[in-house]
């Protein structure tokens, strides 16, 4: 059996108090690897596997992450929700980080985003890609980001500058309040439409996000912006 | 035409349940009264096709068969958006039975595999639970830590 690094070397760490929260769907050949890469910097990981078909499970078992299953698969929104429920249960645990399982955020960003909400007096903090440089980007990606952000109210209103990204710092008060209810991946702009009605104070980071050929494969098509968009459009009319 | 006038202001009111409250008391009072409103028209229909003839030439429908079909696309409708609302709701109430089992185990499970105590959700009283909800497995850490799991 493999040995696991020590969940016991918490206590040392810059970051006790955050928990980091990766949603997992079918991830079973990066998973490992991304986890190794945030345990040396966070010593809290909670994985969601939502309910992966692959081997998923069985590569977070073997690290020293928190482990939550869904019984069946629900969607990434669901996930988050999940882990940040089971995060927020935790002892001592203040700050809550969503990051994603495909390995395209980078732990630096995470923790820059971290020091924003804890030192620079913000509630939220968003990872952006286009607040720096934005060389990493593919075009056509960009365009359709940049639209869905000018698009949406609740982005003009936040001023932010990329509203589908993945990594994100909470604080206790932020993550408490949050109820994601998109099951799918219309989460993201729920979550940015959450932070534009709440007093929350919210900032933007620049970020890198590494595209890698398997995110770039992973990642959300246009076709599926469709979706996105009706599923908001019907939920935001219902909310009162 | 009447019958278009007719139809718009039947869309118009989708929209506007669409819009606001389709889960109310009252909405859900007038989907049934709606509904007994709908079967009387059926049994009339029945009894009386000619009426339905009339009736259609008074809208402006050609003929009673095709204000029979316009009735059917309005209640057809109303049943898509009926059910897709309720699937929602269902989901949503699938969802959080699935994450309570979920969030209930792996407490269980990553107190036992990491080692540690893991805080329970206020709800759950008992860690151990009811044998077989959460499989016993063994901790990673070839014993050393596992030991302080219970």
């Amino acid at each position: 059996m493999q040995t696991a690094e020590a969940p016991g070397s918490a206590g040392t760490s810059e970051f006790d108090d955050v928990w980091v929260v990766i949603p997992v769907y079918n991830e079973g050949s990066v998973i490992a690897e991304v986890v190794a890469g945030v345990l040396p910097t966070f010593p809290n990981v909670v994985c969601v596997d939502d309910g992966s078909r692959d081997d998923s499970a069985d590569h977070i078992f073997r690290t020293a992450a928190h482990l939550v299953s869904h019984p069946v698969n629900l969607g990434q929104g669901a996930a988050l929700q999940t882990g940040l429920e089971y995060a927020l249960l935790q002892e001592g645990a203040e700050y809550f980080v969503t990051f994603d399982a495909d390995g395209q955020h980078r732990v630096e960003d995470a923790a820059e985003l971290v020091r924003a909400v804890r030192d620079g007096g913000a509630d939220v903090a968003l990872g952006s890609r286009f607040l720096s440089g934005t060389v990493h980007v593919p075009w056509v990606k960009r365009a359709l980001l940049k639209t869905v952000a000018a698009l949406s109210p609740a982005a003009r209103r936040l001023e932010l500058t990329d509203a589908h990204n993945g990594l994100r710092v909470l604080n206790r008060a932020a993550a408490s309040q949050l109820k994601i209810t998109m099951n799918g991946m219309a989460h993201a702009s729920e979550i940015v439409d959450y932070l534009a009605r709440s007093e929350l104070e919210v900032t933007e980071v620049p970020v890198t996000v590494l595209y890698t050929d398997y995110s770039k494969a992973k990642g959300q098509s246009l076709i599926n912006g469709v979706n996105i968009l009706f599923d908001l459009s019907l939920r935001s009319r219902r909310t009162p | 035409m009447i019958i278009q006038a007719i139809l718009l202001v039947i869309a118009a009111g989708f929209l506007l349940l669409f819009i606001r409250h389709w889960y109310s008391v009252q909405t859900r009072a007038l989907k049934r009264l709606a509904f007994l409103v709908f079967i009387a028209l059926m049994v009339v229909a029945i009894l009386r096709p000619n009426w339905v003839n009339s009736l259609a030439h008074k809208v402006g429908v050609g003929r009673g068969t095709d204000l029979v079909l316009y009735a059917l696309t309005v209640a057809f409708v109303f049943v898509s958006v009926n059910t897709y609302f309720r699937l929602k709701t269902q989901e949503a109430r699938f969802t959080e039975l699935a994450r309570v089992i979920a969030v209930r185990d792996a407490t269980t499970l990553n107190a036992q595999r990491l080692g540690r105590p893991v805080r329970e959700a206020a709800a759950m009283t008992d860690v151990s639970g009811p044998p077989g909800l959460a499989t016993p497995l063994p901790p990673l850490t070839g014993g050393s830590a596992g030991g302080a799991a219970r």
